[in-house]
């Protein structure tokens, strides 16, 4: 009881959201590449491997070519190039996609470590390089209000570029042409095949685009969150990222929502960890809770299937809102 | 018709595909090595040369690799029976993990039980805390259809901080420097069967063969084993086959659990002073590599075993002796298995392979209606 009360008044604070949503960055990210890639029906569980590529591609890249901008686009491409090695394998050699994500997730941890080993010399991190970070942005006005200017100003770049990533998926699912082409090959892809799209590119294209995401959420860890390279790095988030979209169902404003609980979370049990609670146990919550949330969407979705017709839907929605109770 | 002389089946051609296959990702996954080791490396050729050769060039090498195969028995033996259940149990890693401190709990009781006793108890110490943690991922899915890959990742994440918190806290010995629990009691050590240059070779390799035996047995000669399979097969006949497809989920985890419970117990009590795993071994995911290569046939993950083994420690020796890093082979193990997994890889020449053998029996099935003088369907089955 005696933690809690220290707890509280750390939570109620505008420096606690700040961290949130700067903690959050990464899953927001990785939560829109996963519900983009969830739409399309390709279950990767790679995220993590593509974070992983993008944040040692980000940072060595600022230090390779001296400059932000092509340390940006070299994770990026780094992460894409992931994708698309799951997507051939995937979409077009028909590899077990549980198997192909374990495998292409471990490669990329110690293929990251190798490459560390052999471009610098060391294998823990890349502390020694100077690299590049984003900037911290101030916003003009918003920075002198009181609590908001705490929270939205003084953030990194890339953090903005998750607030507007969340629209840009948003209006690639529901707004585009190819988001309409996403979704119908996800939900049918015989009647998709049939009224002549080419089921395979469409799948291809969604999980590129979730490469571009993801690969923005590494640059984020390497770039932002601290200012260099360290192994394994992403240490779960991925995973934590496609909790969030399979509990949005895909729809990336509400992946916005869990991805942010996800932080709150996380943040609780690093405050927890400041507070002498044993540190371990801390480490534990966010995957905890995650385990939680998997729950509670699976026995959704298992209800869901056991309703038939327009009961589905009411269904759905009394399950959602369960889940907002709990 | 399938057993008689001259003919193939289509599943003999299957068959003789997945082999083609699997020598084809290590042949890939090899030259994928070589190519690192050529860029990574100041002398590529002798280090090559050393890659081949290295676990064979003395027996202290040799044993080194009898060693570090031996868990790797267990725990691809439990992928094996949780993948021919089709189960993604990943908690394999954690488990293994948690039966070491399970196990190394009993173990290091001085004056418990005599010699064997104390191992067995040991073992099945281990055990429960395996079942436990394989129990987790399978009961959710089975319980709230929780995706079982994610879960059981997670759950190795916990355990991972669960099992630093043992070895820092509770089950530390204080009087010793580095982070690791008593010293295991002479009683629960199992004996050394070969011991060269340093390299002690103990007898957990021959309880790892003898399991990869029970399981093999169990898989493809039991009642469960029959059910396990169908279900990998196809869950829906399964179930309309009358097959209880959770308990053989269930089963599948506690089989799976035991034996890594068994190798985990071996490897501290047969190679180890102390308990002194920090961070998870990473021998689950070998497993996975193991199993999938072995195509999840037990008594074949005994070569497989050995393969793994033999790259490492040539990996090791590489280590030693140039500025190639031991993650060289982790790299080298995922395309294996990315390799294998690929189904569409050769699907194409195993097609054209399949039509052209159906062909040929239709002909030599043709000829021998015509020997024997049935002449009516003899035309239309040429055509």
């Amino acid at each position: 009881m005696n933690l809690f009360s220290q707890l509280l008044p750390l939570i109620f604070s505008a420096n606690f959201l700040s961290t949130v949503i700067r903690v959050a960055t990464p899953l927001i990210l990785c939560a829109m590449a996963a519900c983009i890639g969830k739409q399309a029906n390709v279950q990767t569980i790679t995220y993590e491997g593509m974070m992983l590529f993008a944040a040692l591609a980000g940072t060595l890249g600022t230090s390779y070519t001296n400059s932000l901008i092509g340390g940006i686009i070299t994770g990026i491409i780094a992460s894409v190039l992931i994708a698309a090695i799951y997507g051939y394998f995937n979409i077009y050699l028909d590899t077990y996609d549980t198997l192909l994500g374990i495998a292409m997730n471990n490669f990329s941890n110690y293929f990251t470590i190798f490459l560390l080993f052999v471009l610098i010399g060391r294998k823990a991190d890349s502390s020694t390089v100077v690299s590049y970070n984003y900037p911290i942005i101030n916003i003009p006005i918003i920075k002198d209000i009181p609590v908001i200017g705490t929270i939205l100003s003084g953030q990194s770049l890339v953090t903005y570029f998750a607030i507007i990533s969340v629209f840009v998926a948003h209006f690639i699912v529901y707004k585009s042409t190819l988001g309409l082409r996403i979704r119908s090959v996800g939900r049918s892809p015989e009647a998709a095949s049939s009224l002549g799209i080419d089921v395979r590119k469409t799948k291809m294209i969604a999980m590129l685009i979730s490469g571009v995401f993801a690969g923005l959420a590494g640059e984020f860890m390497s770039m932002s969150y601290i200012s260099f390279f360290t192994k394994n790095m992403v240490a779960g988030r991925g995973f934590i990222g496609i909790a969030a979209s399979n509990l949005a169902l895909g729809r990336p404003l509400y992946g916005l929502l869990y991805a942010l609980m996800f932080a709150v979370s996380q943040v609780i049990a690093n405050q927890l960890q400041m507070l002498q609670f044993t540190y371990q146990f801390a480490n534990m919550i966010p995957y905890i809770i995650t385990i939680i949330g998997l729950c509670i969407t699976g026995s959704a979705e298992m209800r869901k299937e056991k309703m038939g017709g327009k009961a589905k839907d009411d269904k759905k929605k009394k399950g959602k809102e369960e889940v907002k109770a709990e | 018709m399938a057993k008689k002389k001259g003919y193939t089946s289509t599943t003999q051609i299957e068959q003789r595909f997945t082999i083609i296959r699997a020598a084809l990702a290590i042949a890939v996954s090899l030259l994928f090595c070589f190519v690192l080791i050529f860029i990574s490396s100041d002398k590529p050729f002798s280090d090559i040369v050393t890659f081949i050769v290295a676990p064979l060039t003395s027996k202290s090498r040799f044993a080194l690799l009898l060693i570090r195969m031996s868990p790797l028995l267990f725990t691809s033996l439990a992928m094996c029976v949780l993948f021919s259940a089709n189960t993604a149990n990943l908690a394999v890693e954690g488990a293994f993990y948690m039966a070491a401190f399970s196990s190394a709990a009993i173990s290091v009781l001085e004056n418990f039980l005599p010699a064997p006793f104390h191992f067995i108890v040991a073992c099945l110490a281990g055990c429960v805390g395996a079942i436990l943690v394989l129990l987790i991922p399978a009961v959710l899915e089975l319980k709230f259809n929780a995706n079982i890959v994610v879960c059981s990742l997670m759950l190795n994440y916990i355990l991972n901080s669960l099992g630093n918190y043992l070895i820092t806290g509770p089950m530390r010995d204080n009087g010793y420097s580095k982070e690791a629990t008593k010293v295991i009691a002479q009683s629960a050590k199992l004996p050394i069967i070969y011991n060269v240059g340093g390299q002690k070779v103990h007898l957990g390799l021959i309880i790892g063969i003898v399991c990869c035996v029970i399981g093999w047995f169990l898989i493809y000669k039991t009642n469960f084993g029959y059910e396990a399979r169908t279900v990998g097969q196809n869950p829906e006949f399964a179930k309309f086959s009358g097959i209880n497809v959770g308990k053989v989920v269930v089963l599948g985890s506690i089989v799976a659990a035991i034996f890594c419970g068994i190798g985990a117990t071996s490897e501290i009590n047969g190679y180890y002073r102390r308990m002194e795993w920090d961070v998870p071994t990473g021998y689950g995911w070998d497993g996975i590599m193991i199993s999938i290569l072995a195509g999840n046939n037990p008594l074949l993950c005994i070569p497989g075993a050995a393969f793994l083994a033999y790259i490492r420690t040539s990996a090791d020796v590489l280590n030693m002796t140039s500025n190639i890093p031991v993650e060289i082979v982790n790299v080298v193990q995922q395309v294996v298995i990315i390799m294998i997994a690929a189904k569409g890889l050769l699907a194409g020449p195993q097609q054209k392979a399949i039509v052209a053998n159906a062909k040929r029996n239709a002909e030599l099935q043709a000829k021998e209606a015509a020997a024997q003088g049935e002449s009516p369907s003899d035309k239309e089955v040429q055509a």
